[in-house]
């Protein structure tokens, strides 16, 4: 398998990935987290070209994260590029750095979009629609237009939290989890346990409500936007942090 | 093969009553050992009767016994409905086998599975179509799947091939001919409506597989001679639609069930009444055309695949590849990680680390 093979998909929808099913979402957020680390690690090792080869590597995760429409990858994508910041830095100021090189380190450092940064804005917008239609499957018009109104202007932290309440199990820690893998700083265990429990009060009316939709009854979910889930993490902070990497990424790459 | 009179209409599942809990632990994302081991257990107790239905499914050719004509709707397809959830089980059990590294079983779960769709679709009876398209549908999905994690070698795809050929081609499950049998079983039903000396009312409380329909406004005053009589001018877009169905380049065929459509839907209300069976008939036309354009794609990569051992890299979707490298970054040793994380390349253990993971993963780290 060569590093190509995973370089080259421009898009990346991590959700259809069915072997997914034995990896919990941490473990696919921290373990590519890990991987961009150690082959920035590596890269710092090795002769300049090798080293590029490597950098790119790194970029790709972090590339692969901002096209997976979740905010948690886009956090995670934007996190990865912060933590290449001195890679980048201590290979471009290489003295072999010639212009053919700069060029390639910048070609890998625009692997990350600067139209839609990390992908949050493409990540918003999906995850507006998943959870708009979780919310709505079983209400009358004028519930659905109240709660289409409240999903189209919350918070993204809220629909992030949101979206975890009502999708698969975001709160099981990887198994054993190592330094490299680890996402606690990212996602901390106690935000992931109020999450936890909130899913558990609200999955059995979920299935309720599935129940319910099958005998076309009617179900007022306002109450659960109102509820108050609680956030993970505010991913437009993310957002904003992340323009300040790319900020430092470019400053690197300024011929000096 | 020829099915008997089922005492049991709904078969093996319902006398264990696991089918549904084998689907739900099945869909579950985030199984416990116990619930694995629970499906496993399952799959072991159906085990005879999956076997059996695995030798059923070599069978080529099956006869249903099935009046087709008189028969109800809902009534026609029982043991064939018994039969898909039998096929889905075989594919949930290959699934788990290939899980277990056992692409062969997978590769035979589909055969089976493909053979199964294939004695459904034998009776050119639009239910009978649909149920088989839909197992075909789960098979292929599941091979796409493991194409594009890239586990499919050039040997596995050839006998792929060979395992979805009964499914692959032009109208495997006889969808040709469907729409003139349901315009000719309205007619019948009608015709004998008519002797029976019913109103229009009447027809119209026990119609729709004895659910009944709505009379619009401005029927009060019809009978069924007068449904018989806007029946007939079913009969020429039901013609349209099997043509439809007889055609091999896919657009042509869109086209014509859009013709077709277009003058259905400029039918006076009453005439519509009188419109035989399925009111969706179009939309699993279109479904059949677009299936079977996903099966020529699935073919064609498996074809590629058989040919070149190096094509399934080409294939390989990057979300498995890097769902890979996660999982493989996951599985570095602990001791490592803490070294590699503090930038410590020189510790003992971690440059072996670092050079394992850099055989096993993407690019040779």
């Amino acid at each position: 398998m060569r590093a190509a093979n995973a370089t080259e998909g421009k898009s990346v929808d991590f959700s259809k990935v069915k072997n997914l099913k034995a990896q919990p979402p941490l473990a696919l957020l921290g373990g590519l987290r890990g991987a961009a680390l150690l082959a920035a690690q590596r890269a710092a090792t090795l002769d300049t070209d090798k080293a590029i080869e490597h950098l790119d590597l790194a970029f790709s995760a972090a590339a692969a994260l901002a096209s997976d429409p979740s905010q948690t990858s886009s956090s995670t994508s934007a996190a990865i590029a912060k933590e290449l910041v001195p890679a980048l830095q201590a290979i471009a100021k290489r003295n072999d750095i010639t212009k053919e090189r700069r060029e390639k380190l910048e070609a890998i450092v625009n692997r990350i979009s600067r139209t839609d940064s990390f992908g949050f804005t493409a990540s918003l917008a999906a995850e507006r629609e998943q959870v708009n239609d979780r919310l709505l499957i079983c209400v009358d018009r004028q519930d659905r237009d109240a709660i289409e109104y409240k999903i189209q202007h919350c918070r993204a932290d809220w629909l992030l939290a949101m979206r975890l309440v009502t999708d698969k199990e975001f709160s099981q820690q990887i198994e054993d989890a190592g330094e490299l893998v680890d996402t606690t700083d990212l996602f901390p265990a106690d935000h992931l346990k109020a999450l936890a429990q909130s899913r558990e009060e609200w999955s059995p009316l979920r299935f309720w409500i599935l129940r319910e939709y099958d005998s076309r009854k009617i179900f007022d979910l306002k109450k659960l936007t109102q509820a108050n889930i609680p956030p993970l993490r505010d991913p437009m902070l993310d957002m904003f942090a992340g323009q300040d990497t790319l900020s430092q990424l470019d400053e690197a790459l300024r011929d000096k | 093969m020829t099915v008997r009179s089922n005492e049991t209409p709904n078969g093996i599942f319902d006398s264990f009553n696991e089918y549904g809990k084998f689907t739900q632990l099945h869909h579950s994302t985030d199984l416990s050992p116990a619930e694995m081991e629970s499906m496993r257990e399952i799959l072991e107790r159906l085990k005879p009767a999956l076997d059996l239905a695995a030798q059923a499914a070599a069978q080529k050719n099956m006869d249903f016994g099935l009046d087709l004509m008189t028969t109800p709707e809902r009534q026609l397809w029982g043991e064939a409905k018994v039969m898909r959830d039998t096929a889905l089980m075989i594919l949930h059990r290959g699934d788990m086998q290939q899980t277990d590294g056992d692409t062969q079983a997978f590769i035979d779960a589909q055969r089976v599975a493909v053979g199964i769709a294939t004695q459904i679709g034998q009776e050119k009876e639009i239910n009978g179509s649909i149920l088989a398209n839909s197992v075909a549908c789960k098979s292929h999905e599941r091979v796409q799947e493991l194409i594009e994690q890239g586990e499919v070698s050039s040997i596995q795809a050839k006998e792929l091939l060979e395992a979805l050929k009964p499914a692959s081609g032009h109208d495997p499950f006889n969808y040709v001919g469907t729409a003139m049998l349901a315009y000719e079983r309205m007619e019948t039903a009608l015709s004998k409506d008519k002797e029976q000396g019913k109103s229009l009312q009447e027809w119209a409380e026990t119609t729709d597989d004895g659910n009944g329909i709505h009379l619009p406004e401005g029927s009060e005053n019809l009978t069924l001679e007068n449904l018989s009589q806007s029946l007939q001018k079913w009969k020429p877009i039901y013609g349209m639609y099997d043509q439809a169905m007889r055609e091999t380049d896919p657009k042509k065929a869109q086209a014509m069930i859009d013709a077709a459509e277009q003058i259905a839907d400029s039918l006076p209300e009453l005439d519509r009444l009188a419109r035989p069976a399925w009111l969706a008939y179009h939309k699993y036309f279109e479904l059949r055309i677009e299936d079977e354009q996903k099966m020529a794609d699935l073919t064609r990569m498996l074809t590629k695949i058989g040919e070149d051992p190096l094509a399934a890299d080409k294939f390989r979707s990057p979300a498995n590849l890097w769902a890979r490298v996660a999982a493989q970054t996951c599985a570095l040793p602990k001791d490592s990680q803490i070294a590699l994380k503090d930038g410590e390349l020189a510790g003992t253990g971690t440059r072996r680390a670092v050079h394992q993971a850099g055989q096993q993963m993407p690019g040779e780290l």
